[in-house]
């Protein structure tokens, strides 16, 4: 009986440590930077010079090893200088959010302010 | 013209809560409420150089305004999407890349200025999206656009 105790006590103890540890690793990926989540997804280490994209060594394998991590035939993805015929596919295919119909306010061309940006975005 | 509580009331039998919630608004009150459920958008020009995702200073005069804004008391129900765009020149995966990484980048920054991190979402388009179809290589492409999207679309 009581080395039943014992045996669901550690039990418990476990169960405690292994909840802790699966609820560690979600928050500090939520805490990552957009860029580091991007790259880790590519199988990139996130060093500062390809976080920063200041380093144009780190930069381009981070550029390469993303290209490849795309579920896109290489057919697809060599193709050069015209957007392909089946985008809204691709689009698909890649998990892209799209906005069809949305208004949408051109700020182009010229810094605006952020009344402008405000003003453009929030309901009427 | 509003309708009278137990009509209302009726209605709300027939056709469950959904038919009672919309027969206590006026048609002003039903308008308000769908304009503000509409998310919207607007087109940015963040420049970055050749092959790079690393925000440069002179971007930071389009970026600065941005934060502002999304932190605004206005938008603070709001999630954000934020694109990035090229136009066609040179490869398409290599531009995929580049827009995922250079719209990554603006949502960092736009985090380190105190817009919620969980309320922005960054997604490269590359060329897939051009605001100029039938030159779909011009400066024009090149572009950020951000959406504000209203909690539950």
């Amino acid at each position: 009986m009581r080395r039943d105790r014992i045996a669901l006590g550690t039990l418990a103890i476990a169960l405690v440590v292994a909840g802790a540890d699966g609820r560690a690793q979600p928050a500090a990926q939520a805490g990552e930077s957009a860029v580091a989540a991007v790259l880790r997804r590519a199988g990139i280490a996130p060093t500062e010079g390809a976080l920063a994209g200041t380093d144009p060594k780190a930069r381009a394998a981070a550029l390469d090893a993303l290209e490849r991590s795309y579920p896109l035939p290489r057919s697809v993805l060599d193709r050069e200088n015209s957007p392909p015929p089946d985008r809204e596919a691709i689009m698909d295919r890649l998990g892209l959010v799209r906005r069809p119909g949305v208004p949408v306010t051109d700020l182009s061309g010229a810094p605006p302010t952020a009344r402008q940006i405000t003003d453009a975005l929030k309901p009427r | 013209m509003r309708s009278s509580p137990a009509e209302a009331s009726r209605r709300a039998v027939l056709f469950g809560a959904p038919a009672f919630l919309a027969a206590c608004q006026t048609p002003n009150e039903q308008a308000e409420r769908i304009a503000q459920m509409t998310a919207r958008g607007v087109i940015l020009t963040v420049n970055f150089d050749l092959n790079s995702y690393a925000i440069r200073d002179d971007a930071r005069a389009v970026l600065e305004p941005l934060a502002e804004a999304l932190r605004d008391p206005a938008l603070e129900r709001f999630s954000f999407d934020v694109n990035g765009h090229t136009d066609s020149t040179g490869r398409l995966g290599r531009n995929m890349a580049l827009s995922e990484l250079r719209a990554a980048a603006v949502v960092d920054f736009l985090a380190a200025r105190g817009v919620p991190r969980n309320r922005m979402r960054a997604q490269g388009f590359g060329p897939l999206q051009p605001l100029t179809p039938a030159t779909p290589r011009a400066a024009a492409n090149r572009r950020v656009e951000v959406f504000a999207v209203p909690p539950g679309s």
